[in-house]
Parts: C-alpha cells; structure tokens; sequence
C-alpha cells in the first residue's frame, strides 16, 4: 500500500453553484412575472415574447434544469469525489458538461420566448436542443461512471446509488419522449401521437419530477445532512429499502396525470395504485432524514443549514403525502385541471428543490471559498420570508383549486349545471392569484437574499483547494464483482426461478399451470433452506455488489425499464378501445393544421384542456367525453393539464367566426373577466405555407391519412379555406386576408370536436392508423 | 382454492411480467440489504463524515 494525495476538482463545482443560483433568480423573476399575468392580464404587454403562453415553459424549463440541474451537479461532483475518494476522471469532460449545460439552458431561453416549442410540457425545447442535451448528458455519464471506475473506495455508499438510477434513468426518458422527426430546423413532430403520446409524455413528466427533482436530491440528502448534523445517517438500511422502493415504484405511477380521461381504466387503475405505494417509501425517506438530526435538535434554532435542511426534508414528505392523495381517482376529479395541481407542484420545487439547495449552498459556499458565510442572520431572513412565501403561495392554491373544483362539478338538483359559465369560477377566484403573487414574490426576496449573501461570501474568501489522503494498493484490486457474475449467483436465480414458476402458473392452464405451482413452492423452501444454511453466501454476494458499479447500474436499470414498459408497450396494443360507437377524428386541412401549430406556437396548452373527462360536471359543461380515436392524428397531443380557460375538445361550430375574431384581438370584449392574453400578432403575422408541405410528409409516414398534394395545392387549398372565413368575416364588416395567421387559428378551433359518426365495428381502420403511428 | 388468473389482453400479461421482474430485483436486493453484516453497514453510514484538507 502506498499513499496518495487526491486533490478534488471543486472548480466545476463552484461553477454550477454560481450558475444555479443565478438561473434559479431568472426561474423565480419569471415565474413572478407570470403569476402576475394570471391575474393583471395587461402584463402580457400584447408582445408575443412577452406572453403567459410562452412564458410559462421558460419558467418551467428554468426552474427545472436550469436551477434545479445546475444544483443536482454541483452536489453530485462534489459529493461524489468525497464519496468514493477520487478525483472526478476528467477535467476536460467536467468542463464541457458546464459550459454545454448553460449553452443549452441560454438556447431555451432564447427559442422558448420566440415561440419555438414542441408543446409539450417539460420537453418543449426544440429537437437541435434535446440532440445537445442528450450529448452533454451522455458527457455527464461518462465523467460520473469513469470516475467510479477509477475510485479508491470500494463501497458505494447510498447517495451513489441515487446518483445511478437519476443518470440512467433520466436518460431513457428524455430519448423515449424526445423521439421525434424534424420538418424543418426549428420544428418537428413526436412520433408518438394521441393517447401514445399522452401516455409516454406523462411516462416523462412524472418520471422527470422523481428522478431529476427528487432521486439526486435524495442522493445530496443522504450525503448533506449527515455532513450538517455531523452524525451518520439515522438508518442506512432504510436508506437502501427507501431507493429500492423508489425504483421500483416510482416509475410506474404515471397514468395518475390521466385519471378520468379516454385512458383505458386498467391502466388509470395501475397508476393510482403505484402512486398510493409511494406514501411508504417516501414517508421512510423523510423520517430516515429529519431522524438523522436526532440529539441536535437545538441546532436547528441557531445553524440555517440545518433549518433549510429539515425545512426541505418535511416538505419532501409534505408533497409526498399530497401527491398520492392527488392521485386516487376520486380526489383527482376533484383537483385535476386546477390550481390545487399547480400548489402541490410549488411545495416540492419550492419547498423541497430550492430549501435543499439553499441548504447545500449555505453549506458549501464557504468550504468552497475557504471563509465563513456572510451572514447568519440574513440566512435566517430568507429562510423564515421563504417559508411564509411558500406556504401563501400554496395555501392560496389549495383554496382556488378546491373552489374551482368544487364550482365546475357542482350540479343542481334538477341535473343542471350549478356554474355554467366558466368565468363565473375564473372570477371567484381572483384574490388567491394575488395572493400568489404575494406568496411568489416573498420567495424570491428570499433568493435575493441568498444571491447577496453567497456573493459576499465568495468576495470575503479565495477558491479553496480540498484533498484526502488515500491508500492505494501497488496493484489496483479488481472490480468487487464482474457483470456475469452480478448476475449468475444464487439470490437473483432464485428469484428469476420464482418469476418464471408464477407466470408458469398464472399464465398456462391444466396440468403445466399445476406444475408451475408445485415448483414455484418447492423453489421457495430450498431457497429459504438454502439461505438459513449460507447465509454468509447472500450476505456476500450483496456485499459484492455494493462494490460494483456496472452490475447494480444493470439491476437499476432493469428495474425501471420494466416499469417503464408497462405504459409504452400497451399503447401499442390499444386498438380494441377504439369501440363500434368510438367518433373518428377528422383529418386536418393544411390551413387547419397551420392552425394548429400556431395553437402549440402559442402555448395555448397551457391554459386550456382538449380532454373532456367522465365526469358529470364535464360532460354537461363540454358534452360528451373524450374518445382516444378523437385525438388520434394529434402529434404532439393537446389534453393539457391545467385549465385556466374551458376546455376547447368540442369548441368547434359553438361560436362564428367574428366571435373567434375579436375574442383573440381582445378576449373581454367577448368574455368578461377573461384571464386570457390579446394575440394582436396573429393578425399581422403570415401563414407559413411552405412549411406544410415537409409537415404533411411527416405526418402521412405516421400514417394520417393525408390527401396526396403538391405544395402548389397545399397553397390553394389553405387560401380557398381561409376566404370561406374571411368571407363570413366580411359580412361583419371585417377585411382580412385569408393567409393571416389568425384564420389559421379560426380554422383549426372551429374543426375541434368535428369527428365522422362511429365507425363500422369490422374496420378499425382509425385504431390501425394509431397503431402504425406509433410504430414508425 | 385457486384460480386461474384470466387474460384477457397482451397489455395484462406486460403489466404482469413487468411487476414480477421489478418486485423480483426488487426482494433481492432488499434481502441483501437487511442481512448486510452490522460493520459493513456502520462503516457505509459514516462514510459522508470523513474529513478532508482545505487549503
């Protein structure tokens, strides 16, 4: 043995400290801003960059991965060289995943403004942007898992296993609901359309909050708070009970995002159940954290680390207890489509996401720096104005979402609907949203704050250079276990051998059914038998791979992937829900389709729904609930998730054009109290005509059954449609051309809910289109 | 005393192969994990508590 100094590299980790408290600033002042649009609509200023559509996938995408990616970095490189007692593997590739992560983060906030989206939430950023993400996440893999192949500790504590399943796992994600076909460089269509795509976009919207919101920042927890309270972990074998659990679980509970919708109920079943799962684990996690402070206490009063820490851990458990509340079918009828929704969504990223960073930053800034914080007391500022603005911020949630809730389902006696007009409930609501901004802006003070004190901070010291002594054997040992071996060793065998026995007996009949069983049983008692006997033998093998990376990255990954495959390969298989009285949507014109990349141009999803549930109180408000084949030449899909205005599935033929007309140059002259934006733009602005052609080919490889057309009659075809409604504009004395995008728009809304009558029930032509959408 | 589980479409039988390969990866290690020796597990839960140089 010989002994080696390690000097980490801590450069890249002050890198993403600084950049994640200065996009987590840019987050919140947008987020502030468009709180403030939900409730002074003269705040969208009539400027396309400037509005609420827009906006909104900025602040999302920027509180999400800008803020929240920049500060999981940063914990991981720093944490992870301590961990496992090397330095990070290269320099270079720390480096370039930096640099290419803030190259990426100021592209989305450039193209987002400008309208450039795939309408999808969470994943609206353009496919040149999702190909850098994806190469600067690969970046970011092989930095992480060279480094655990070159450290000098052989076992992997728990925060590492986080740090796995978040790589891994994230990516499977962001490829599978990224896979795309470009029509242009700045636009493309999904691959997946109506219900797949809603399926896999839910699949990642879920899966984004656990593993890129919450399973690395559990792994910072691990680590951070035993670090803080200087004392172990209160239960490491909960520790790993709690990520095995996630794993397992957490990838399967996506459908709760559809409850109640066209989704076949199995699987809506499936997702409330999973989701219900969850209370445990989480709940272990969170006792396993705040149990950690066991016997310093006290310090919670005088160290802000510590308070931000706990803070942070109890609404991990608070946002973990709503979420599966949320999910069971019957409160979700409740809460889906309305503000409760977007007050649990605040809770985690406010109190969970931001609390834990601050606590990391507070932490980490001055060993960083090589000083003291600043400021202890403006610390305990921002940490009590954070916690006031958070629970105002999501207790006026909870009230406007209830009342919404509650209004939009409510039902006479006599069957009738108790609010029919929508902006009756939109009204009622009104001072929750500026309690919002209250809420809103008291958090962001709070990061104000914080920016000021860690930059005093970083001006008071000088970056600091950290390092271990390490022994080092002359030879450097072999991997604890190889791949093959991970694999072929009792306990896994066994239980494959168990796996295959049940389905033997829950899938074949007769006597192989019975046999099946009697194995199943007979496998069960020797492995038992031969636990009890060598047990040592388990004990190793766990051991081993405790100290090998590839194989316990393999059984992570195989745990998610299974989980994962249980909401694509179903959509594949769905074509029997498209029933004998199942409506067949129509197939866009070229204006409509125009039209409605303008719709997804605009981030129109953001506010409106095209899903209308099974729910009385949206069947008498929209008419009949939505169908899967209703949505079927949909890519990307529009269900939304939030319904600030009605839902617009069936809007088409209730209101003339002229109403369309002036309800987008000014939504109050039309609906009183509107919340909505004006889109002055859209009367200015052009139709992209040459673009249809290349959209139109890549929507008839998926299958819709398009007309075959030249560009030259795409053109005729998109002015002859657009002078019917100019036409019928004029009657009201209205002079507009027909390639104005607004016509685009009037055309596509006023096709929304027009389907051909059932069709026959031998031809499940439409399901078979589906099917080969989703194939290609 | 038993019946025989009916499927009904190929989406249940994923559903199913797909839980039992998670639960089955997912009782392994959870085994593992709670028989893991006392030392082991005491040397791993203090492993965030070590110290370094700072200059």
């Amino acid at each position: 043995m010989k002994t080696k100094t390690v000097e980490f590299n801590d450069h890249v980790v002050r890198q993403f400290v600084v950049a994640s408290v200065f996009w987590g600033l840019i987050a919140m002042v947008v987020g502030v801003l468009i709180a403030s649009q939900m409730a002074f609509h003269v705040l969208n200023f009539d400027t396309s960059w400037l509005t609420f559509g827009r906006l909104r996938p900025l602040h999302t995408n920027a509180a999400i991965f800008a803020f929240v990616g920049n500060m999981i970095f940063a914990g991981i490189y720093h944490s992870t060289q301590r961990l496992v007692r090397t330095r990070l593997a290269s320099d270079f590739l720390s480096g370039l995943h930096f640099w290419g992560w803030q190259a990426i983060i100021v592209a989305a906030a450039i193209t987002l403004p400008l309208g450039f989206s795939r309408g999808k939430e969470y994943a609206e950023l353009i496919w040149p942007i999702n190909i850098a993400v994806v190469v600067i996440w690969v970046v970011f893999a092989i930095n992480f898992f060279w480094t655990l192949a070159v450290r000098n500790e052989k076992s992997l504590y728990v925060a590492i296993w986080f740090y796995i399943a978040t790589i891994i796992t994230v990516a499977m994600l962001y490829i599978t609901n990224h896979l795309q076909v470009p029509t242009s460089l700045t636009h493309s269509y999904p691959i997946f359309g109506g219900v797949q795509d809603a399926l896999v976009q839910w699949w990642y919207g879920h899966n984004a909050v656990a593993f890129f919101l919450t399973t690395p920042v559990l792994g910072i927890m691990y680590y951070y708070m035993p670090k803080a309270a200087e004392r172990p972990i209160y239960s490491y074998r909960l520790s790993v009970v709690h990520f095995w659990s996630l794993v397992f679980i957490y990838i399967w509970a996506g459908p709760h995002h559809l409850l109640n919708t066209a989704l076949p109920e199995w699987l809506q079943t499936l997702g409330m159940i999973f989701s219900l799962m969850l209370w445990a684990p989480s709940w272990g996690g969170m006792l396993n954290g705040l149990l950690t402070l066991r016997g310093a206490w006290d310090k919670l009063r005088t160290d802000p680390v510590l308070k931000f820490l706990a803070a942070g851990v109890t609404f991990y458990g608070m946002s973990t207890f709503e979420g599966p509340l949320l999910a069971i079918r019957s409160v979700n009828a409740l809460s889906h489509y309305t503000d409760w929704t977007i007050g649990h969504v605040h809770s985690g990223t406010l109190g969970w996401n931001s609390f834990m960073a601050a606590g990391m930053f507070y932490w980490l800034t001055p060993r960083l720096w090589s000083t003291k914080l600043y400021s202890t007391k403006l610390a305990d500022i921002h940490f009590w104005i954070g916690m006031v603005g958070i629970l105002l911020y999501i207790a006026s949630m909870w009230v406007s979402g209830i009342t919404q809730g509650l209004m939009l389902n409510a039902v006479t006696p006599d069957g009738a609907l108790a609010y029919p007009n929508f902006l009756e409930v939109v009204n009622s609501t009104k001072a929750m949203l500026h309690m919002r901004i209250l809420g809103g802006t008291l958090f962001l003070g709070g990061m104000i704050l914080m920016t000021y004190n860690l930059y005093r901070t970083i001006r008071s010291g000088h970056p600091a250079t950290a390092s271990i002594d390490v022994q080092v054997p002359e030879i450097p040992p072999k991997e604890g276990m190889s791949l093959v071996a991970g694999f072929l060793n009792p306990p896994v065998l066994y239980s494959v051998l168990l796996v295959v026995f049940s389905c033997g007996w829950g899938f074949l009949t007769g006597m192989a059914s019975t046999v099946s069983l009697v194995l199943l049983v007979e496998t069960a008692i020797v492995a038992m038998i031969h636990l009890s006997v060598s047990g040592k033998k388990w004990n190793d093998w766990y051991e081993k791979l405790l100290e090998s990376w590839l194989p316990f990255t393999v059984l992570t990954f195989v745990a998610v992937v299974a989980g994962g495959m249980i909401q694509i390969l179903p959509a594949v298989f769905i074509k029997q829900t498209a029933g004998e009285d199942a409506p067949i949507q129509v197939v866009y014109t070229p204006l409509e389709l125009a039209g409605r990349d303008i719709y997804v141009r605009e981030g129109c999803y953001n506010c409106h729904s095209q899903m209308i549930r099974s729910l009385v109180g949206d069947v008498l408000r929209y008419g009949k609930s939505g169908r899967l084949t209703e949505s079927q030449y949909d890519f990307p899909f529009q269900w939304g998730s939030k319904r600030t205005g009605p839902d617009v599935a069936r809007v088409g033929g209730k209101y003339p054009n002229i109403w369309h007309f002036q309800h987008m140059m000014d939504p109050r002259s039309t609906s009183i109290g509107s919340l909505m934006p004006a889109y002055p733009w859209l009367y200015k602005q052009l139709t992209d005509i040459p673009a249809l052609t290349p959209k139109i080919r890549v929507l008839t490889g998926y299958g819709v059954p398009f007309p075959p057309r030249s560009p030259e009659e795409i053109r005729t075809a998109v002015l002859d449609q657009g002078r019917l409604i100019t036409d019928d504009l004029a009657k009201n004395g209205i002079k507009i051309a027909p390639d104005k995008e607004i016509i685009a728009v009037i055309a596509y809304l006023q096709q929304l809910g027009k389907a051909t009558p059932a069709a026959p029930p031998a031809a499940p032509i439409a399901a078979d289109a589906v099917n080969q959408a989703s194939t290609q | 005393m038993f019946y025989q589980v009916a499927f009904a479409n190929w989406s249940a039988l994923v559903t199913a192969i797909a839980f039992a390969v998670s639960f089955c990866v997912f009782v392994t290690v959870v085994i593992g994990a709670l028989r893991c020796s006392p030392g082991k597990v005491r040397r791993l839960a203090e492993m965030p508590l070590e110290e370094e140089k700072t200059s």
